[in-house]
């Protein structure tokens, strides 16, 4: 395996107030890796920072031996890094298929691999984005991140606000993506299917990486410390 | 007497030959919690819409507190008592936690806030906002912009905005989504004490949450309910594993 993503020292401020104070870590090509922490610790904040959407940010972030800090987002996009952002954020306007082939880049992931991972997207693709359901808009957003063909696919919350049913989905669909050996960064409060998943955990408190470590070093405790569960 | 605050009739709405909800025919009782759960894009939040009058039925009839609000606008349902969340966060991003809470009890008193004015007034809706902001447990955030809240805490927030409504009924769709662990403690603490004040009809996907907190709950698919129960009732319906559970209880 070799270094695909490095963070060190990393700090961000939104206007006066710091949100990251000194947040490390690793990822290694292949590797699915889950950041953890509660609400407003900064898991958020920092994949921002990464893909180059936050105003005010410093330390290191190299990818694929490219120093991403200072870059304008679409460079960040462009070099390998599909981000499935919170909340959704489908295109709302456009359709399902303009969704897709809008940020589309060359690659292993074309439309038939999405439609066959997600067939609802094919029955869909006339339709705007705004006319799905929340569960289909997920998969949009996911399907969209893929057509960048990412060397690191970043998911933020994807499960959120869906029904059981399409969470079990989503979840099969990111277990799909491990196996093909796609990178994946994960922010998820099921720590059930993250602890089955992931190959390597971080977690942050109060803008921090506090532990690191794999799932059979992350005991009840350090979940009770640090994660509330 | 009647015991439902809320009782909706025969309620559809189509969308040219799409049905997004087709006779539905649902109550919410005093010092009750009635969960609604359902598929993605099934009409939950459709049927929310059309309870605050955003979105328009084209036949059926609703109740609240025994007065029919069926031809009001969305505007003077909210003032009578409707007061719901949104499924994505609709906080004002420039004002503070406080902010938010406080202008949220200024709509529900129909008050515009004069500084230099009525300054006791101003104390009382102070300690108000603040009390309110301890409930959600946000008062170690009481002066960050909204805009720099995470996302969790915004979903506070909203629960927030909605008590400070103080409302005959609570509307809430997918609060617990983008809370942590303990923040659906919080919240499900939260929701069991404040029912007696005004119940609620919940619009949630967890699972655990909806089982800790329902007295009842209605699945609806496709627009049609097809299932009220208790928890119990619900857990051990066949029918409701296979079109939403997806897995066993």
């Amino acid at each position: 395996m070799s270094l695909l993503l490095e963070i060190k020292s990393l700090k961000s401020w939104y206007g006066a107030s710091q949100a990251l104070f000194d947040v490390n870590m690793k990822i290694e090509s292949g590797q699915v890796v889950a950041l953890l922490g509660r609400n407003g610790m900064g898991k958020s904040t920092t994949i921002n920072s990464i893909c180059g959407l936050m105003h005010r940010y410093e330390g290191e972030i190299n990818f694929n031996d490219l120093s991403l800090v200072g870059q304008p987002s679409y460079k960040i996009a462009q070099s390998g890094i599909g981000l499935v952002p919170e909340g959704r954020r489908a295109f709302s306007n456009l359709t399902v298929l303009e969704n897709l082939t809008a940020t589309a880049r060359d690659g292993e992931w074309i439309l038939e691999n999405i439609y066959e991972l997600f067939p609802k997207l094919e029955e869909r693709k006339s339709q705007r984005a705004s006319s799905l359901s929340g569960g289909e808009q997920q998969m949009l957003v996911i399907g969209r991140a893929l057509m960048t063909n990412p060397k690191l696919l970043i998911l933020d919350e994807a499960t959120e606000g869906l029904s059981p049913t399409i969470r079990i989905e989503i979840w099969k669909v990111i277990e799909t993506l491990k196996s093909k050996d796609i990178s994946i960064l994960i922010i998820d409060k099921s720590l059930k299917q993250l602890l089955d998943l992931a190959d390597k955990f971080y977690i942050i408190e109060k803008g921090k990486t506090i532990w690191n470590g794999i799932a059979k070093d992350l005991t009840s405790k350090i979940a009770q410390k640090y994660l509330g569960v | 007497m009647n015991n439902n605050i809320l009782n909706i009739k025969n309620l559809s709405k189509s969308f040219g030959a799409f049905k997004v909800t087709d006779d539905i025919a649902i109550d919410l009782k005093f010092n009750e919690i009635h969960a609604l759960i359902g598929p993605n894009g099934a009409g939950k939040s459709t049927l929310i819409k059309q309870i605050v009058g955003s979105v328009k039925h084209d036949i059926g009839s609703i109740i609240l507190d025994q007065e029919d609000i069926t031809d009001l606008t969305d505007i003077e349902r909210a003032k009578i008592g409707i007061s719901r969340t949104f499924q994505v966060s609709s906080v004002i991003p420039k004002f503070s936690a406080l902010e938010n809470i406080i202008l949220s009890l200024l709509e529900k008193n129909q008050k515009t806030f004069q500084l230099f004015q009525n300054l006791q007034s101003n104390k009382d809706l102070f300690s108000k906002a603040e009390r309110i902001l301890i409930e959600i447990e946000l008062d170690n955030q009481s002066n960050t912009l909204a805009s720099e809240l995470s996302h969790g805490d915004r979903r506070k927030l909203e629960v927030g905005l909605a008590l400070a409504m103080n409302p005959k009924v609570f509307l809430f769709d997918e609060p617990m989504a983008g809370l942590d662990e303990a923040g659906t403690k919080m919240m499900i603490n939260l929701f069991k004490k404040i029912k007696s004040q005004s119940p609620i009809l919940l619009i949630e996907h967890d699972m655990d949450a909806v089982f800790a907190l329902a007295d009842r709950i209605s699945v609806i698919v496709y627009g049609k309910i097809v299932a009220t129960g208790t928890v119990e009732e619900i857990k051990s319906n066949t029918l409701v594993h296979d079109v939403y559970l997806g897995y066993e209880v």
